[in-house]
């Protein structure tokens, strides 16, 4: 899964924000503001991912003891359901 | 071919002089500069079969489709179509030779529209949607040379702009006219204002695509603010962070982003802008109140304070 074309991650003024591309502009007509967490992950989302890739990266990020990994499991789970819910990845 | 300098952008026009819209006669250039980029019209090149032709055979080259213009990607640039102005077959624009050509029919045509699920658009003439497509190119290419047209109602205050914007319907002429009726000010364009990033500072043009205003002015003023209204109960003004600036103008940002190439200008611009340029949010009613809030705001800052 990746990132859907009509959509594009960018940082402005130290934020990270994914902004609508071509018809999803006149269909959207919005901006995500994403929090650091969000970012990293969509970061991981610009070329071609899995769950489990994108999982092993959040855990080396945020130096997940085994008792922090159901939390950022299921931090990831909701992302990409809210992500999937409005087209954001593919 | 005429000449016109609006904004900054000096280009060429190779048109009629009755499908000319009289406002273009304002922005008129009789200097030696070279120009940005060229418009000429054709009746030959293409009929209307070749025209719908080509949206069958490029669909998946559709960029986007409003209700106002469909536009497709094309090796050389991009093709608009108009959908509710049969005479106006497509408008090429070549973004490698800097050239566009408005395809016009000769053909007796059906007034149907080309792009289906479009609405009408009865109340413009003919010389308007000329003038809007040659609105439609301005802004292709004015990106490239670090201009953001944002929708908005810009007043002259102090030597400086300040730039009114708001999705329409909120009240940007209403609060300008305020501005006008009590404090005197002038206004520099009353729909669309053309932001410059230049080398000895910003600064903002009064641009003759007015809407219904009317109101507009050939002219560059400094950039002193931007004013990003909402309509409330009770006056508030709020200074935005860069980002929050920078997010508002890209929301009201008219520079294209059919392609992620074209979104990431129009991000990287008003990133600048917003950078290096006081943004305002005001949440207010329609009365005196509200304009003299801002004005007192620009003013202690103005003032150092």
């Amino acid at each position: 899964m990746k990132i859907a074309e009509n959509y594009m991650l960018r940082e402005i003024a130290g934020n990270y924000v994914v902004i609508p591309v071509g018809q999803n502009v006149v269909d959207y007509k919005g901006m995500l503001h994403l929090n650091s967490t969000g970012a990293f992950i969509c970061k991981c989302l610009e070329n071609d991912t899995t769950r489990e890739d994108i999982l092993s990266k959040m855990y080396v990020e945020y130096e997940a003891e085994e008792a922090d990994k159901p939390i950022i499991d299921a931090d990831l789970d909701d992302f990409l359901e809210n992500a999937k819910s409005i087209g954001l990845i593919v | 071919m005429k000449k016109y300098k609006i904004a900054d952008l000096v280009f060429g026009l190779d048109l009629k002089d009755e499908l000319l819209h009289p406002s273009m006669a304002d922005f008129l250039y009789d200097k030696n500069a070279p120009v940005t980029f060229t418009v000429t019209t054709d009746t030959d090149a293409m009929t209307h079969a070749d025209a719908i032709e080509f949206i069958k055979e490029h669909e998946k080259n559709r960029l986007i489709l409003s209700n106002y213009m469909m536009v497709m990607k094309a090796e050389w640039g991009y093709r608009f179509y108009y959908q509710e102005e049969p005479r106006i077959l497509c408008c090429d624009v070549d973004t490698t030779a800097n050239h566009a050509v408005i395809h016009l029919s000769t053909e007796p045509v059906t007034p149907v529209s080309r792009c289906h699920g479009c609405a009408a658009s009865p109340s413009l003439s003919f010389t308007d949607y000329i003038f809007y497509i040659l609105r439609d190119i301005f802004f292709t290419f004015a990106p490239w040379h670090n201009m953001i047209p944002v929708h908005s109602s810009t007043i002259i205050y102090n030597s400086r702009a300040y730039v009114f914007s708001a999705r329409s319907g909120t009240g940007k002429t209403t609060h300008t006219n305020l501005w006008i009726e009590h404090f005197n000010v002038d206004i520099l364009d009353g729909d669309v204002t053309m932001l410059s990033l230049e080398d000895d500072g910003i600064f903002a043009y009064g641009m003759p695509w007015c809407g219904t205003s009317m109101k507009y002015q050939n002219k560059k003023v400094p950039l002193g603010g931007i004013v990003f209204l909402s309509q409330a109960k009770e006056n508030t003004v709020t200074e935005l962070s860069a980002f929050d600036g920078a997010l508002s103008l890209m929301a009201r940002s008219f520079a294209p982003t059919w392609t992620k190439e074209l979104s990431s200008r129009n991000c990287f611009l008003s990133e600048q802008v917003a950078a290096n340029t006081l943004c305002l949010h005001l949440a207010c009613l329609p009365n005196r109140e509200a304009a003299l809030l801002v004005k007192e705001y620009i003013d202690r800052r103005l003032s150092g304070v």
